[in-house]
C-alpha cells in the first residue's frame, strides 16, 4: 500500500530540486526590461505589417521607448493611439497626416488592352521576366496581385485586371509600395481624394492610342487649376498635394478621364 | 569515343527540320528597326536623330563601357525616327526606324560590295583584335548577347590555355549555327587563328554534336592543316551548348560555383561569333546581320536566312508564308530557352538564331500542380541543384537558404521544367528567385 508513496516522494524531490534551480536561475539572470515597452505593444495595432521598418510591433514598442522618441510614428495607428502612446511615454505627438495608398492607372481590361496571353507564375515581377507587359501599355497595372498578398490588411483586390483599394481599410502602412514593379502605387494623404491615375510618360498620341484613360499630357488641368496644384511634366500630370484644394476643376477639364476624386466611402 | 557532360540533361526530340536549307538571302525590307541595345551590359548611348543619314556600317549607337557594344546600321538610308518597341525578349527599348534607300535589293549583293582584305595574322597586336572585335560590336551570338571583347580580355591573374569553339547547338529546331559549319567552314578556320594568334596558340577544340555528322565532316576537312585545332563530336544531349557544360563534356573540368570559364583556364566561343569574328577582320565588316533558322508547324518551308540586324518580324512572316491569323506562339531562340514575344513588328537582333511559329496544337496549357516529389527536376538538372526545394523556398520567400543552396547557379535551360510530370513552372520560379536577390543586392 506505501509503495504508491514511494514514487510521489521521488517525483516530489526533483520537483523541489528543479524549482529551487529555476528560481535561483530566474534571480541570477534577471534582466530588466522596461514595462513600459509591453504596455505600448498593447496599445499598438498589432498588426506585425512591418510598414514602421522593423520586425513587428513589438520590436517597434522597444525601439521608441529605448530611443525614447516618437519620431517615426506608427503608420497605421490613429491619433488617438499615438496620443495614449505619447502620454504613457510622457511625449508629445503630432496629428499626422493620415495616407493611404492609391494606383496610379485605370487600365481596366475595357480601357487597355490585352496583347498576349500570360500564363506563368502568378506574380507581377515574374510576369514582367517574360515580358515588360501583357498589355497594350507598357506603364499598365499588370493585375496579378503581388501587392494583393503584400498587404496584411486585406484593403486590396483584383478587379476587372487591374488592383482596386479600398481606402477605408487601407491604413497607409506602405508596404505594398516595393511590390509593384512598374511602380505604380504612392502615397497620398488620405483627406485628398483627386488623384491622376496614369504613370504613362509616352507621347499623347503614343498613350491614347495604349489606353482610353491615359494622360496625353495636353495640359487642360494646368490652365484650369486656380491653386498651381496641378503640372504636367513630360506628358504626364501630377498633383501637389500640399497645394490642392479639391475644387475639382482639372477632373471637369481632363479629356481622358484620368483625374477622378475618389468617393470617401467605397463599398468592398 | 564520343563525350558527353555527366551530370543530368535530357534529350528532347530534336525537329531540326530545317538542316539542310541552304542559307538564303532575302531582299532588304523597307524598314528597318535597329535596336539600340542587344547585348547584356551598359545600355548604349544612341547617336543617331531624326533626319540623320547613315551609311552602311556607320554607327547608330555607341557602347558607354567596358562591358557594352557598338550597334551599327546594316543598311544605308535615313533615320525616320526613333521609336520605342518591343523587343523579341519581352522588354520594351528604343529603336532606330532607318528606310533604306536600297530596299528592295537582294542583301546577298550588298555583302559582296563589302571590302576585301589580306590579314597578316603575324603583324596583328593583341590591343589591335581586341579593339577590332569590340568596335565590329561583336557579341556572343548564341543567345546571350555578351560582349565578345569582355570575354576575350581575361584579367592577367587567369591564363587561358584551352579554346572551345560552340557548335553543339542543343536546342532543337535551330539550325543556324549547323548551317554555318557547313556554309563558312574556311571562314570559320580563318576566325578561329585571329583567336588563337590573340591567346599565344592555344590548342582549340571544336564541340559539334554527333546529330550533325556533315558538319563535323566538312570542319575536320577544313582544319586539317592545323593540327592544333580539333574537332570534338559530342553524344547528343541537352543542355550541351551551355558554356560550363561544353567544358565538362570536352575537357572534363568542372567550372566552380559562382565561376566562370576563365576560371579554368576556358574561352568559349559560339560558331556565328567566331563567323562574324572573321567578318570584322577580312571584311572590315562589323556586326550586321546574321543567320536566323525559320521554323515551327506553322511554317510550310522552314529555312534558314541571313537578316539584317533590325529586319521586322512580319518581313520574315511575308517571305515565309505565315499565317497571322494562325500564330499563337512565337519563340525567338530554342524552344527550350528561347522567349516567347507578342509583336510582329519586333525587330531581329544580334542574339536572335531562329524564329520559331506554332499554332493552337502545340500549345499544352495545362495548370500548375502540387509537386509529387518525384524528383526528376533533380535529375534533369545539370548544375545539380535541388530545383523543387529551391523554388519552394523562392515561394516562402525564405531568399537566405536558396542563395545557400547556390540558386544563382541556375542556366535557366529548362530541363526540369521539361521533365516536371506535374507541369510545374518550375524555371520560372529560378528566374524570378534570381532576380529577386539580383533586386536585394
Amino acid at each position: 500500500m506505501f509503495e504508491i508513496l514511494i514514487p510521489g516522494f521521488i517525483l516530489g524531490g526533483f520537483a523541489l530540486i528543479s524549482s529551487t534551480g529555476l528560481y535561483i536561475a530566474s534571480k541570477k539572470f534577471y534582466v530588466y526590461e522596461d514595462p513600459r515597452i509591453a504596455e505600448v505593444t498593447e496599445l499598438l495595432p498589432g498588426a506585425n505589417c512591418g510598414g514602421c521598418g522593423f520586425a513587428g510591433c513589438a520590436a517597434y514598442a522597444e525601439n521608441v521607448v529605448n530611443e525614447n522618441s516618437l519620431d517615426n510614428p506608427c503608420p497605421v495607428a490613429d491619433d488617438e493611439t499615438m496620443s495614449q502612446i505619447g502620454a504613457l511615454l510622457g511625449l508629445a505627438t503630432e496629428a499626422g497626416e493620415k495616407k493611404v495608398a492609391s494606383l496610379m492607372c485605370k487600365g481596366t481590361s475595357q480601357n487597355c488592352k490585352s496583347v498576349m496571353e500570360y500564363k506563368g507564375i502568378e506574380d507581377c515581377w515574374a510576369a514582367v521576366l517574360v515580358a515588360d507587359t501583357s498589355k497594350a501599355c507598357s506603364f499598365s497595372c499588370l493585375g496579378l496581385g503581388s501587392c494583393v498578398r503584400a498587404c496584411s490588411f486585406d484593403a486590396m483586390y483584383i478587379e476587372d485586371g487591374i488592383v482596386v483599394i479600398d481606402d477605408e481599410k487601407c491604413t497607409g502602412c506602405g508596404m505594398c509600395i516595393s511590390t509593384c514593379p512598374k511602380d505604380l502605387l504612392h502615397m497620398r494623404p488620405k483627406a485628398k481624394t483627386t488623384t491622376v491615375t496614369c504613370l504613362n510618360t509616352d507621347r499623347g498620341a503614343d498613350a491614347r492610342r495604349a489606353c482610353s484613360v491615359a494622360c496625353i499630357g495636353c495640359m487642360k488641368c494646368e490652365k484650369v487649376c486656380e491653386d498651381d496644384a496641378i503640372h504636367v511634366n513630360n506628358f504626364l500630370a501630377k498633383i501637389d498635394y500640399e497645394k490642392c484644394t479639391q475644387c475639382g476643376k482639372c477632373v471637369e477639364a481632363c479629356p481622358t478621364n484620368s483625374i477622378e476624386i475618389r468617393e470617401v466611402t467605397v463599398d468592398a | 569515343m564520343p563525350k558527353t557532360f555527366e551530370m543530368g540533361g535530357i534529350h528532347p526530340p530534336e525537329d531540326k527540320i530545317s538542316s539542310d536549307e541552304q542559307i538564303i538571302f532575302g531582299e532588304v525590307p523597307e524598314k528597318l528597326l535597329v535596336p539600340v541595345d542587344q547585348h547584356i551590359g551598359k545600355p548604349c548611348e544612341i547617336i543617331v536623330e531624326k533626319g540623320s543619314v547613315v551609311e552602311r556600317g556607320q554607327l547608330v549607337a555607341k557602347s558607354t563601357g567596358f562591358v557594352s557594344s557598338n550597334v551599327h546600321s546594316p543598311v544605308a538610308g535615313k533615320v525616320d525616327k526613333i521609336v520605342k518597341m518591343p523587343q523579341l525578349g519581352g522588354q520594351i527599348k528604343q529603336c532606330a526606324l532607318i528606310s533604306p534607300e536600297t530596299s528592295g535589293e537582294n542583301y546577298a549583293d550588298i555583302l559582296k560590295k563589302d571590302s576585301n582584305n589580306n590579314i597578316n595574322l603575324e603583324k596583328l597586336s593583341v590591343e589591335n583584335i581586341r579593339k577590332t572585335i569590340a568596335d565590329a560590336g561583336i557579341v556572343g551570338m548564341g543567345g546571350a548577347g555578351f560582349p565578345t571583347h569582355v570575354k576575350l580580355s581575361p584579367p592577367p591573374e587567369k591564363t587561358i590555355d584551352t579554346l572551345i569553339i560552340n557548335g553543339a547547338e542543343c536546342e532543337p529546331y535551330i539550325t543556324s549555327d549547323h548551317r554555318v559549319m557547313l556554309e563558312h567552314a574556311e571562314e570559320m578556320i580563318k576566325g578561329i587563328l585571329i583567336l588563337q594568334h590573340l591567346f599565344d596558340g592555344v590548342p582549340i577544340y571544336i564541340g559539334i554534336e554527333r546529330n550533325k555528322p556533315d558538319a563535323i565532316e566538312t570542319l575536320e576537312k577544313a582544319a586539317k592543316d592545323y593540327d592544333k585545332i580539333t574537332v570534338v563530336p559530342l553524344i547528343v544531349k541537352y543542355p550541351q551548348g551551355g558554356e560550363k557544360q561544353l567544358i565538362k563534356a570536352i575537357l572534363n573540368r568542372e567550372v566552380p560555383s559562382k565561376g566562370l570559364p576563365m576560371d579554368v583556364g576556358v574561352v568559349v566561343q559560339n560558331v556565328a561569333t567566331v563567323l562574324s569574328i572573321h567578318d570584322a577582320f577580312y571584311h572590315n565588316r562589323p556586326l550586321m546581320e546574321r543567320v536566323v533558322t525559320i521554323s515551327g508547324n506553322l511554317v510550310k518551308k522552314p529555312g534558314n536566312i541571313m537578316l539584317p540586324i533590325g529586319t521586322p518580324i512580319s518581313y520574315v512572316m511575308d517571305k515565309f508564308e505565315i499565317d497571322p491569323e494562325k500564330v499563337r506562339v512565337m519563340i525567338s531562340g530554342g524552344p527550350m530557352m528561347g522567349r516567347t514575344s507578342y509583336s510582329f513588328e519586333s525587330p531581329i537582333t544580334k542574339t536572335t538564331s531562329a524564329l520559331l511559329f506554332f499554332d493552337e496544337s502545340r500549345i499544352i496549357g495545362r495548370d500548375e500542380n502540387p509537386c509529387i516529389r518525384c524528383g526528376s527536376c533533380l535529375r534533369a538538372c545539370p548544375m545539380g541543384l535541388a530545383v523543387a526545394q529551391l523554388t519552394e523556398m523562392i515561394k516562402a520567400n525564405n531568399i537566405a537558404s536558396a542563395v545557400q543552396d547556390s540558386i544563382m547557379d541556375c542556366i535557366e535551360c529548362g530541363s526540369c521544367s521539361y521533365v516536371c510530370p506535374a507541369d510545374r513552372r518550375l524555371v520560372h520560379w529560378m528566374r524570378l528567385g534570381k532576380n529577386i536577390i539580383r533586386r536585394e543586392n
